[in-house]
């Protein structure tokens, strides 16, 4: 409206800004693992994609339907039109993210299905039906994706980005973390697991590791010349 | 197409895939050996890409994938699953992939050290438990082991999880 209250086509309505903001479900381009769905759902629900992709990974426990359901949904919905372009330090964080929240819902599975095996609870079998012919061809489907999607650019992910932690009891942990470059959790807990399945011969060699870090000083494990 | 770690991700699940559809059909194959036989096929490429991508957490990833593909498949045909051969294993793997790790870093002598010193442990550790695998206590040992590991993993998955943003 101008000043003379005459209105003025050329001028873009209020509301019309309402209408173009609408959200749109879409997948994500930017951050994906295999189609991008749940970081799309967790942009349309304002919530974080991770916390969806643990739900619907741990949803495999209770039923194998939720595979279909994500295939038919990747078909449906569409990419994402207006995306930003990541650095690739961003990329590195989301893809260290992504695989964090990808092992933890394994783990988590894997101990959810022991702990069903084990306490007789339910008998779950479900996961691994080798006479499912669609969850078959599913593989095939998603192996071949992963094939296509991978050959478009090189993904090697950067594992340094992997948070270094402080020592708990000795160090040997942190040490043999820093060096191999696997996350300090997962070998504290093939340690605690190790020791008590094989009675104590991975505890020998935790103390192995601890003479050996100690004979030679203060600098470690992580020296070049150790030894 | 270069081969990296996706690529051969999706060519093993391609694998799985196969081989479970023709299963009962054209071929017969325990599931277990399926499972096998693709972890072996994704190990020994993978070995082979970390070494030259000098990734040392992948050549831990891919040895351990490898042997337990070779643990599957054994287990699957010769039914050899036992306590005594499950700490076999995880004793042998240990000690291969420090072997792996010190042909990746020749320097670091201490993976050497450490991989000799699990294959000298393994002879009196196998021994040791094949006596006592079939007393009565190591029997309510694996039967508690039974519940309290998978609250372990249980509780690292969600540790692991609760960091991701770190």
């Amino acid at each position: 409206m101008n000043e003379n209250n005459i209105p003025n086509i050329f001028e873009e309505p209020e509301n019309t800004q309402h209408f173009k903001k609408i959200k749109r479900l879409e997948r994500s381009k930017s951050d994906f693992i295999i189609s991008g769905l749940c970081a799309g759902l967790g942009k349309y629900y304002n919530v974080d994609a991770s916390i969806i992709r643990l739900i619907s990974l741990l949803s495999l426990a209770v039923s194998s339907w939720f595979i279909y359901i994500y295939l038919l949904a990747s078909f449906i919905f569409p990419l994402e039109k207006e995306f930003t372009t990541l650095e690739d330090i961003e990329k590195i964080k989301i893809r260290r993210k992504n695989s964090y929240t990808i092992l933890s819902a394994i783990l988590i599975l894997a101990g959810i299905l022991w702990l069903f095996k084990s306490t007789e609870l339910i008998h779950r079998d479900e996961l691994l039906n080798q006479n499912s012919l669609l969850i078959n061809f599913m593989y095939l489907i998603i192996g071949l994706y992963l094939i296509d999607k991978n050959s478009a650019e090189e993904v090697l992910i950067n594992y340094e980005h992997i948070s270094k932690s402080k020592k708990l009891v000795f160090g040997v942990c942190k040490n043999l973390s820093d060096d191999i470059g696997i996350d300090i959790n997962l070998i504290r807990t093939f340690f605690i697991i190790g020791t008590l399945i094989t009675s104590g011969a991975i505890l020998l060699l935790y103390i192995f590791l601890l003479i050996t870090k100690h004979k030679k000083g203060e600098s470690g494990l992580t020296d070049e010349n150790e030894l | 197409m270069k081969m990296n770690y996706k690529t051969l991700l999706g060519f093993s699940i391609i694998i799985y895939g196969i081989l479970s559809i023709l299963n009962g059909k054209l071929i017969h194959i325990p599931a277990k050996a399926i499972l096998g036989f693709t972890l072996i096929f994704y190990g020994i490429p993978s070995v082979y890409i970390s070494f030259n991508y000098h990734k040392k957490n992948m050549i831990v990833l891919s040895s351990v994938s490898f042997f337990t593909g070779i643990f599957l498949a054994l287990n699957a045909y010769y039914k050899v699953y036992s306590y005594t051969t499950l700490v076999l294993f995880i004793i042998f793997v240990c000690s291969a992939t420090f072997f792996l790790l010190f042909i990746e870093e020749t320097k670091k002598k201490y993976y050497l050290y450490s991989g000799l010193f699990l294959l000298l442990i393994l002879y009196p550790a196998v021994k040791i438990i094949q006596k006592i695998e079939s007393s009565y206590f190591i029997y309510h040992y694996l039967k508690i082991g039974n519940i309290i590991l998978p609250i372990i993993l249980i509780l690292l998955g969600i540790s692991l999880f609760l960091k991701r943003n770190d």
